[in-house]
């Protein structure tokens, strides 16, 4: 028996950008922009907050006490804007905005550490926001999705790959399913008309890995040969992720281990870029056309495009 | 005026008298202003006692010390005897100059036996009188629950004339046993039939006058302390009246509502309204209001004005002594364990579900069947270990107890019934204790297979594939099937939680109902006066079940049947001073304390240790017996002379450890001068800065009660040594001059080693800071 899910804020969000994103795919960035002024969210969009560096931390690079100093400022950031509660973009983020948050609550040497820290640079300690991630923001407002959807996907076969740093740390939290499978993006795109099916591999990492991506590159290719010929037996039309990290790995492998593998050019959306879709947004104004492996034939094949530029 | 103290001083035969100079120590209680000094061989004697009570009587004796043995040995019965001669039986003090003086070889056992008697000399003037008190608890007693453990306790209890109120949350008795179908002892090769055991004890709970069964009830609300709670009880209308319903059964046959069957683990379906089974007790037709249209058919329909759908929920409270959790388990929903395809595949089902197909009055009426398809299956898998011995979230980290005996039960009934059949068991390790032994080796024997391995996964490709590890060698496997039954572990019922949190009682982290010392007290909670027995507090076989009930209910009856007398031995408040704070509330982990308009102590739950003395901020709390007075009175007896080791002992454990120790004739240090005290919690900065300040060089804490259920918390004990320890550095006392030790019974040569050990630290320190000089002009002003 597992505890009751957190409450998921309605509004009033505090967005918090993920760096994959925006170097890799910002067009990620602008459909979850989208879809919220569609459904007229009251957000803010503050140009002050750094990186969470989670990637450097889990790489180990980053020392504890520097990430809970940066996160820190960024929660007070949050805590001194109009809209407090803060929606991340990448598991990574909401795992590690979390840890910081949760590791300051009990630990009263590092809170008064942290506190110092930021009375220097002229900032107060308040770690009062709430974190949740962009996906379980998406469900909880899906009927308002779907009332405002001028396309639907039915007919589009997809599997849904979820980061792992948003189900297996704050394995309580997963707004939908359990830790080992989530539901969250399942039922985003049920809800806009996928089928999702299952495939053996549903609950394996995508392999970045962190360290492991930078230094031993076999390491992400094993898991990913693993990966993908698992997802290969259902040949679905589409993979949805809820993670920039997955959505790199997903992307950008597929050419490398077709030879190994087969080739599988299935494309791969984050699911606010399948949600804004949905609500009408231009595919290349949301910078479809950026993603690895193509995704105008499935485009194409849904009329979303060919005729338009 | 001081009260006269009688000093009476026992030879012992020459246990004491051959390593004392009784002349000696007599001239010394005179010195203390004794009134009356004498000594005898053996004091314990019918003359002895005599002597004891002629004197008190011909001087008009007002306190005595008895110079003996240990008070583990005679205190009550030196009590009694001067209760005989008109005293109050606390105005007796028994210096312990056997056990804890002439028995431990030493330097001056004379010296010391002085002190001990100076000690008890002092300490008894500061007596009071006490007495005994009675509690009389109310006579009945509340059974939440009405499967096999809630009636055996009811019944139990009923029989010796206590009256029951049974709660049960859903509409009849019986609980899980209902669905079994099959039962097995471990004597008898072969299954018997549940509900012909369970039905006339079902019977014989609804004929007893003084059991009251109330379905449809649950606990809402708690009050009050043992012997005297007030439970608020809400009840949820079956829209039924169960003494008119005469279960004709007319009323079904026109409902339109069907619903699944929860009786029959929901593989069939049943009317909105509805006999739960035939054996049901109240033997009456009730609706399910969730699935009830309120068309009004059955109200036509009833020959016998039985239905009203406007009744409504109420609450009622009842006055008991005592309650008994009896709300049992559900079994695990293997739902999310997705990999072993529960919920997805038809062919998979719990053990619950297979004896609800094999039961005679089940969906199938005893045919193997898949439900769904009504095929016989060719080969069954079985899957131990589903959601037991699984330390992922959401599972029970250990064995669920039952489950490999219902496997072996199954197993066992489909090959004599279903001959043909493959039936495959994948274990972990096969669980049958003792005789049931027998049975296992009869399983094997009728050519079940056995595959020692945890199931990986269960798959469809046309046929049900299981996938499993034989790891006695044959490696991995994959076993077609054609139905798989997944034996699950029992959870604790959404009843049991409730029910806990409506009480304000512990839960074990898996959310079973926490027993207070699992091992010797195992049918109490962490509440004093309400008890548990069943699965609500783990997993267990119907026998476990009905022992643990019969040893709730035994429990229920010693606080309930007669009044109790008890000891004053529990802390008091002084109203004058108490300020209703309730800081002891929060603090006790006894629940002691209770509020009921103003704070009071339960002298039933009170076990005495004086913890919460320090932490009242008025200082309104005091444990009779134990006093300030008393002990100031104590540790200024033991400090005459050189500088000794004080040695505080609590009661229960270190204290007869130390006893066990001279009996034994071990060693110690001979400066050491142990006072009794219920336990350390008792003790409070300013008592052991006295002390310093009276010349003590070190004081030795010794604490066993962490080991027993009922004594001090481990943590919170370390927790005041450390605070003492902070608090005698701030008076500019050396905290090393403090020296803790857990106590143990039987571990009495450590107690002395430490003593030994500490001894030697106090040497290798500076002599204590207070000149001996001033310390006696002190002691000769108080007096």
């Amino acid at each position: 028996m597992l505890n009751a899910l957190q409450a998921v804020p309605k509004d009033n969000y505090y967005l918090f950008k993920s760096c994959v994103t925006c170097s890799i795919y910002p067009g990620i960035e602008k459909s979850i922009r989208y879809v919220l002024d569609r459904l007229e969210a009251n957000y803010t969009d503050d140009p002050r907050h750094s990186s969470c560096t989670g990637f450097g931390y889990h790489a180990g690079v980053v020392p504890l006490k520097t990430n809970l100093a940066l996160n820190a400022r960024n929660f007070s950031l949050a805590a001194c804007s109009k809209d407090k509660n803060i929606v991340c973009t990448c598991p990574t983020s909401y795992g590690n905005l979390k840890e910081c948050k949760e590791i300051l609550s009990r630990d009263k040497a590092l809170r008064d550490d942290t506190s110092g820290a930021l009375a220097k640079i002229g900032k107060s300690f308040d770690i009062s926001s709430g974190v949740n991630h962009v996906s379980e923001i998406f469900l909880a407002r899906l009927d308002d999705i779907k009332a405002k959807a001028i396309h639907d996907f039915r007919g589009v076969k997809a599997v849904t790959h979820h980061g792992c740093h948003y189900s297996k740390i704050f394995y309580k939290d997963v707004a939908s399913g359990n830790f080992e499978r989530p539901t969250v993006v399942d039922d985003i795109a049920k809800g806009l008309g996928c089928e999702v099916l299952d495939y053996s591999e549903r609950s394996l990492c995508c392999g970045m890995g962190f360290h492991y991506t930078m230094l031993d590159r076999e390491y992400p290719r094993t898991i990913l040969k693993r990966k993908f010929a698992s997802i290969k037996k259902e040949m679905p039309d589409l993979i949805i992720t809820q993670c920039p990290g997955c959505t790199f790995n997903l992307d950008y492998y597929q050419e490398t281990l077709a030879e190994a593998v087969g080739s599988l050019d299935i494309p791969v959306l984050y699911f606010s870029e399948l949600a804004a879709l949905a609500l009408g947004a231009d595919p290349y104004e949301i910078g479809l056309d950026m993603h690895a492996v193509p995704v105008e034939p499935l485009l194409e094949r849904l009329g979303m495009i060919g005729g338009k530029r | 005026m001081k009260p006269s103290v009688g000093v009476f001083i026992c030879h012992c035969g020459n246990n004491i008298a051959g390593a004392v100079d009784i002349e000696k120590l007599k001239a010394n209680a005179c010195a203390e202003g004794a009134e009356c000094v004498e000594d005898h061989p053996y004091l314990c004697s019918a003359e002895g006692q005599s002597l004891i009570k002629d004197r008190v009587n011909a001087l008009g004796l007002e306190r005595v010390v008895v110079a003996a043995c240990s008070p583990n040995v005679h205190e009550r019965t030196f009590r009694e005897c001067i209760g005989e001669a008109g005293l109050n039986p606390y105005f007796l003090d028994i210096a312990n100059i056997r056990e804890q003086c002439t028995w431990v070889p030493s330097e001056d056992p004379t010296g010391r036996a002085a002190d001990i008697i100076r000690s008890s000399i002092n300490a008894v003037r500061h007596a009071r009188p006490l007495d005994n008190i009675t509690v009389k608890a109310e006579k009945s007693v509340l059974v939440v629950g009405g499967g096999i453990a809630g009636i055996t306790a009811a019944l139990a209890l009923a029989k010796q004339g206590i009256r029951v109120h049974l709660i049960e949350k859903s509409p009849t008795i019986g609980g899980n046993m209902v669905k079994i179908g099959k039962v097995f002892s471990p004597d008898k090769l072969t299954e018997d039939c549940s509900m012909c055991s369970l039905a006339p004890i079902m019977s014989e709970v609804a004929k007893n006058k003084n059991i009251e069964i109330k379905t449809r009830s649950k606990i809402a609300g708690l009050k009050g302390h043992a012997g005297d709670f007030s439970v608020t009880v809400e009840h949820e209308p079956g829209f039924v009246d169960t003494k008119k319903c005469t279960s004709c059964g007319q009323c079904a046959s026109v409902c339109p509502s069907l619903t699944d069957d929860e009786w029959n683990a929901g593989l069939c379906a049943r009317k909105a309204i509805y006999k739960p089974f035939p054996q049901a007790i109240p033997a009456a037709y009730t609706i399910d209001e969730k699935a009830c249209k309120k068309c009004g058919n059955c109200v036509k329909a009833c020959g016998a004005g039985a239905i009203d759908l406007e009744a409504t929920p109420f609450k009622e409270t009842l006055h008991v002594g005592s309650i008994v959790i009896a709300t049992g388990h559900k079994e695990l929903d293997p739902s999310d364990k997705y990999e072993l395809g529960y919920g997805k595949y038809e062919e998979v089902i719990t053990q619950t579900e297979l004896a609800r197909l094999l039961a005679v009055n089940g969906p199938t009426s005893g045919k193997l069947e898949i439900p769904s398809t009504g095929k016989a299956p060719q080969r069954v898998v079985m899957i131990q270990c589903v959601g037991s011995r699984d330390e992922k979230p959401g599972s029970i980290p250990y064995c669920s107890k039952i489950c490999c005996m219902v496997a072996l039960k199954h197993a066992n009934y489909i090959k004599d019934h279903f001959p043909g059949t493959e039936v495959y068991i994948c274990y972990t390790d096969i669980r049958a204790t003792g005789s049931y032994e027998n049975y296992y080796r009869e399983v094997q024997k009728k050519d079940v297979t056995f595959i020692r391995g945890r199931v990986g996964e269960v798959l469809k490709n046309e046929a049900i594939v299981v996938r499993v590890e034989d790891t006695l060698g044959g490696g991995p496997v994959e076993l077609e099937a054609d139905m798989v039954v997944l034996s699950c572990a029992l959870e604790p019922s959404a009843g049991t939680i409730e029910a806990a949190r409506a009480l304000s009682i512990g839960l074990t982290p898996e959310l079973f109902i926490k027993e207070k010392h699992p091992k010797l007290d195992p049918a109490s909670t962490t509440a004093r006066g309400i008890f548990v027995c069943g699965t609500a507090a783990g997993a267990k076989d119907i026998t476990e079940s009905i022992l643990q009930a019969r040893a709730a209910a035994s429990k229920v009856a010693e606080l309930v049947s007669a009044p109790i007398e008890i000891e004053p031995k529990f802390a008091v408040i002084d109203y004058d001073k108490c300020t209703s704070c309730g800081a002891c509330i929060k603090l006790c982990p006894y629940g002691a304390a209770y509020s009921n308009g103003r704070i009071s102590i339960d002298p039933l739950s009170c076990i005495g240790l004086g913890g919460c003395i320090l932490r009242c901020p008025e200082h309104a709390i005091s444990l009779p017996g134990s006093s300030d007075s008393e002990l100031y009175a104590r540790i200024d007896g033991m400090l005459k002379g050189e500088p000794k080791m004080i040695a505080f002992l609590d009661e229960n454990i270190a204290y007869v450890a130390a006893d066990n120790a001279g009996v034994n004739r071990i060693p110690y240090p001979s400066s050491v001068r142990i006072i009794r005290v219920p336990s350390i919690m008792r003790l409070e900065p300013k008592h052991l800065i006295y002390a310093f300040e009276r010349g003590a060089a070190g004081i030795f804490l010794g604490d066993g009660t962490t080991n027993s259920p009922e004594g001090a918390i481990r943590a919170n004990v370390a927790k005041r040594v450390e605070e003492l320890k902070r608090a005698v550095a701030v008076a500019g006392i050396d905290p090393l001059r403090i020296f803790y030790y857990e106590a143990y019974l039987p571990h009495y040569r450590g107690l002395a080693s430490r003593m030994e050990r500490f001894d030697q630290e106090l040497s290798a320190m500076e002599k204590p800071p207070c000149p001996i000089a001033s310390c006696e002009k002190r002691t000769a002003e108080i007096k």
